[in-house]
């Protein structure tokens, strides 16, 4: 999806924006910090311990904004 | 007589040869023990295979069990179109409300007496029962008979016969008083049922849905004289010349009175992510800046016409520049579908508090606007869905920035209209690129009628999946490209509106369409009248270029025309051309 709209452009070149969901598997209360397993296995660390562990939550731009629910999952083929 | 005394022998009897006596009365040995108990024992099953004849019954034919389930529902996305009516006059005042007030409250006393008055006391209406069971009377004799016949009378008076004088002191008058009677119901027998309508064929009901397409796609058989509605036009083949000539006629008139202006140079464009056409002009003179001012009735509605392409413009502003002698202004307007957003529009927040459908958002947005909607969900696309209660809600967004927001989610454009008051939303991708080798053209541009070009490199990572999610409601669906591992991909997508998977398909095919190889291609073309092709190519079309070295296809990115010249009448189409490698 290329585009030539100068406010689309724009818009793609500001940084963060980077939204994902992923579990929560610890959290460390001292620091502030949890630890979050995303969709591919992979984990990085949040700031925010608002998500119990076990649960899901958004993360944006390595902060934990809250919990996510769980959606039934599907898979397309186009 | 004998005495014998015999006595003795009444001693008890002494027991003899008890051993042997116990050892005959002994118990029996079981001597065949080892044979008996098996043949009494329990009786060995020997039927055991013929037991089974009756046994449950096999299910013979699972598969026709299915008839009686449960019935799919089939029009789940329209269902809504019942839902509650939004209050949308909530907030006028009801003018209603206030109770009357007494004005004469000492003066005048209402005297409300439901009595009759005391003359009409007596008059009671008489119901009296019809008269049911008796003979029927002859209601044409008794008509007949009361009818006075004045005819000489005669009495016999003792064989004198009676003359009446001319001069008669007494009439004798015998008319036939009818006598009131009851009513007879005739025809009491007859009975009409007023009972429910018998339910015949009930299985053969007609679903009034909308209609569907048979073919999604459309086939390459021709319909000649097929008189439905045709949503995507193929492209006709363009006729190569030797030579194109093309007399441009152009003009720029104010509405509503089509006063005429003096434009000298011109130009139109819009691109596939706005949803206005863009318009400038630089005018003659202050009388041509006069007739198109703002005034009290807002912005002034100007109509360009090239070669029979019509646009309406919103002229919202212009600057002028003075030199002495000259002078020179320019003008700023845009497509009138503005209207619906900043700085016209008024900003609304709300949130579904029912089931709702993305087409009804849109429609609810458009209501009293004077401005309508083209969503043809079931030919050309995007798909329709259901939002589900408190999945969408928005604060202090005009409406064309909720409707883009619903277009956006599931990877449509907005189309305005050139010339009237509507918006058509359309798919970004019609077909996916990767696709486009089997699907409909718009517009077929042969390499003769392209003066200029030019191109622009613009790669991204060939991503073959998309992770498309709902946020607090909806679905989430992994969007994969067939044959592909699904092992790129594309960054996630987590859009509060997603919410079915027919419209996550949707976004993760323009996810995908973002990566790969592209080339931007720049045409420059003249801009055909109507009637003949290729005339305006507009932004979302699928166009088939025919250059020397080969053919391919691309999806028309913006589209800008230029009129500049003596008159403006030299005009110039350029397009950008997304191209897939």
């Amino acid at each position: 999806m290329a585009t030539v709209n100068p406010w689309k452009k724009f818009i793609s070149l500001l940084p963060g924006g980077v939204r994902a969901v992923g579990t929560v598997a610890s959290v460390n209360a001292t620091s502030g910090m949890s630890t979050i397993t995303m969709r591919n296995g992979t984990q990085i660390a949040a700031r925010g311990i608002s998500v119990p562990v076990g649960t899901k939550a958004f993360v944006e731009d390595g902060q934990v904004v809250g919990p996510a629910p769980n959606l039934p999952q599907y898979d397309v083929e186009v | 007589m004998i005495t014998s005394d015999v006595s003795a022998g009444w001693r008890p009897a002494t027991v003899e040869q008890i051993d042997d006596v116990s050892a005959e009365w002994s118990p029996t040995l079981p001597s065949d023990a080892g044979s008996s108990t098996l043949s009494w024992d329990t009786a060995s099953p020997r039927n055991m295979a013929s037991a089974s004849a009756w046994d449950r019954m096999g299910n013979l034919d699972p598969a026709l069990g299915a008839p009686w389930g449960g019935i799919d529902p089939k029009e789940r996305d329209t269902d809504a179109l019942w839902g509650d009516l939004n209050p949308i006059d909530g907030a006028k005042p009801v003018r209603w409300d206030h109770t009357s007030q007494s004005r004469d409250q000492l003066r005048l006393r209402l005297q409300w007496n439901p009595k009759p008055a005391q003359k009409d006391m007596s008059n009671g209406q008489a119901f009296q029962r019809c008269d049911e069971f008796r003979e029927r009377y002859d209601a044409a004799q008794e008509l007949q008979n009361s009818l006075y016949a004045p005819s000489l009378v005669s009495f016999n008076f003792s064989g004198d016969r009676y003359t009446p004088s001319t001069a008669p002191v007494v009439f004798f008058q015998f008319r036939y008083v009818r006598p009131v009677r009851a009513i007879q119901p005739v025809e009491t027998r007859t009975q009409d049922g007023w009972g429910s309508a018998g339910k015949f064929d009930m299985r053969s009901a007609l679903r009034w849905g909308p209609g569907r397409p048979k073919d999604p796609e459309d086939v390459d058989i021709p319909y000649p004289d097929y008189p439905g509605p045709i949503h995507i036009i193929p492209a006709e083949e363009p006729e190569i010349l030797e030579t194109y000539m093309i007399a441009n006629s152009v003009s720029l008139v104010v509405l509503p009175d089509r006063t005429p202006l003096q434009a000298t140079t011109m130009s139109v464009s819009r691109d596939i992510d706005s949803f206005v056409w863009q318009f400038t002009a630089q005018i003659a003179g202050r009388t041509s800046l006069n007739l198109v001012r703002p005034d009290a009735n807002g912005p002034k509605t100007v109509e360009l016409s090239v070669n029979g392409h019509v646009w309406h413009f919103l002229i919202e502003r212009y600057s002028g520049i003075g030199k002495f002698p000259s002078e020179h202004f320019s003008l700023t307007g845009v497509s009138r579908v503005q209207l619906l957003a900043e700085p016209y529009a008024p900003k609304r927040s709300a949130v579904n508090t029912y089931d709702i459908n993305a087409r009804q958002v849109a429609e609810d947005q458009l209501l009293y606007t004077g401005f309508t909607l083209n969503w043809n969900s079931i030919d050309v696309g995007p798909p329709d869905w259901t939002i589900p209660a408190g999945a969408f809600t928005f604060q202090d967004l005009t409406p064309m920035q909720i409707i883009a927001r619903v277009a956006e989610a599931v990877g449509a454009v907005i189309k305005p209209g050139a010339a009237s008051d509507e918006i058509t939303i359309l798919p970004r991708y019609r077909d996916a690129p990767w696709n486009w080798g089997t699907s409909l053209m718009e517009k077929i541009i042969p390499a003769q009628v392209v003066g200029e070009w030019g191109s622009e490199w613009s790669p991204n990572p060939e991503w073959n999946v998309c992770y498309v999610s709902g946020t607090s409601h909806g679905v989430a669906v992994d969007v994969r490209r067939t044959g592909t591992a699904g092992d790129e991909p594309a960054p996630d997508v987590l859009d509060d509106l997603v919410t079915s998977t027919d419209m996550a398909r949707h976004r993760g095919i323009v996810e995908l369409a973002k990566g790969g190889n592209q080339e931007i291609v720049t045409l420059h073309l003249p801009l055909f009248p109507v009637e003949q092709d290729p005339g305006l190519i507009e932004p979302a079309m699928l166009c088939e270029v025919r250059e020397i070295d080969g053919t391919w296809r691309g999806l028309n990115l913006s589209t800008e025309i230029s009129l500049d010249g003596v008159g403006a009448t030299r005009v110039k189409q350029t397009i950008r051309l997304e191209r897939h490698h």
